[in-house]
């Protein structure tokens, strides 16, 4: 099973990625699913209270369930103008 | 062109906009607006020129340097459209006074360059049933919500608590992003006051060209727009 994840905004340069794939066993929370993701990328985890993300492109918060083929969302609330 | 035709043209004529804040979003969106023949704009701000300004707030000029944002807005785009109605309001909005400012809108457009006024702008937007558009931009980026109260999801919806504003200083903001923002934010606003569903959360990495639109479905325990708890403009 696999679930891809793309990042918006300066996650790209934290991660120094545009995008990345997960292969998970079981349908995970979304929580869970962040456990792993700062495990590979750790600088990440500093913005944790600072980011928002969506599942195949509606709004998700931490506790909605990923399952395979899911895509998510991972951008900062902005506040420039 | 269809999307608008005449009759489209004549209620932008008949519409009206609050645009708050009028630095790079705002002042940029002002200047479209005129030009697209919105009725009567407003601008609320209470800051001045300053020269660090110049390169993305495009209507000003050395000329207007320590002059009020607000009053030269209104003064150089009545030269653009004579007809359009323009008020130039030397004002910071707070909770004290939104409500009276935005009530007689038909749309709050977010020209500010912070989160808190954003959180003001939801409820005061909420409470009084009047869309609005969420717009931020942050380096190379920008984000661009429509808000009809009630029907989309609001900003509470999707971000609870106010976040940390981030460091403009320390990441600098593209000089031509604002204007794309802008562009983007008046499309926005071109749809909700023509009765178009507004567009989703789009997101905009500029240097990266990447667009992507998020659906988002209003939040069943929002705070704002399902408990009606407006915490922010209570006085």
């Amino acid at each position: 099973m696999e679930v891809k994840i793309t990042f918006f905004g300066r996650f790209r340069e934290i991660t120094g990625e545009n995008e990345t794939t997960l292969e998970i066993k079981k349908d995970l929370t979304l929580k869970e699913i962040l456990e792993i993701i700062f495990k590979k990328y750790p600088k990440l985890k500093e913005e944790k209270n600072s980011m928002l993300f969506s599942v195949n492109h509606r709004y998700a918060s931490l506790e909605t369930i990923v399952r395979d083929g899911d895509e998510i969302a991972v951008f900062p609330p902005v506040g420039g103008g | 062109m269809k999307e608008i035709g005449r009759k489209g043209q004549e209620v932008l004529k008949n519409s009206s906009v609050i645009i708050i804040g009028a630095g790079g979003l705002g002042s940029n969106l002002a200047n479209i607006l005129v030009r697209s023949g919105i009725g009567k704009v407003a601008i609320v701000d209470d800051d001045t020129v300053d020269i660090t300004n110049l390169h993305r707030q495009t209507v000003f000029d050395e000329n207007d340097i320590g002059k009020y944002k607000s009053k030269v807005l209104e003064e150089k785009l009545r030269n653009v459209n004579s007809e359009v109605e323009i008020d130039g309001i030397v004002k910071k909005i707070d909770a004290s006074n939104i409500e009276s400012l935005v009530k007689k809108f038909d749309i709050i457009l977010d020209g500010t360059d912070d989160m808190k006024t954003r959180f003001i702008i939801n409820e005061a937007a909420v409470k009084n049933n009047i869309p609005w558009i969420y717009t931020g931009v942050h380096s190379t980026y920008c984000i661009v919500k429509g808000i009809i109260p009630g029907k989309t999801a609001c900003l509470r919806c999707f971000i609870d608590k106010i976040p940390p504003n981030l460091d403009p200083e320390r990441d600098g903001i593209l000089s031509n992003l604002p204007s794309i923002a802008a562009f983007i934010e008046a499309t926005e606003t071109f749809r909700i006051l023509l009765g178009k569903k507004p567009s989703g959360l789009i997101i905009y990495d500029i240097w990266g060209q990447d667009f992507e639109v998020i659906e988002l479905e209003r939040n069943k325990n929002c705070t704002c727009c399902v408990k009606h708890d407006f915490e922010y403009i209570q006085r």
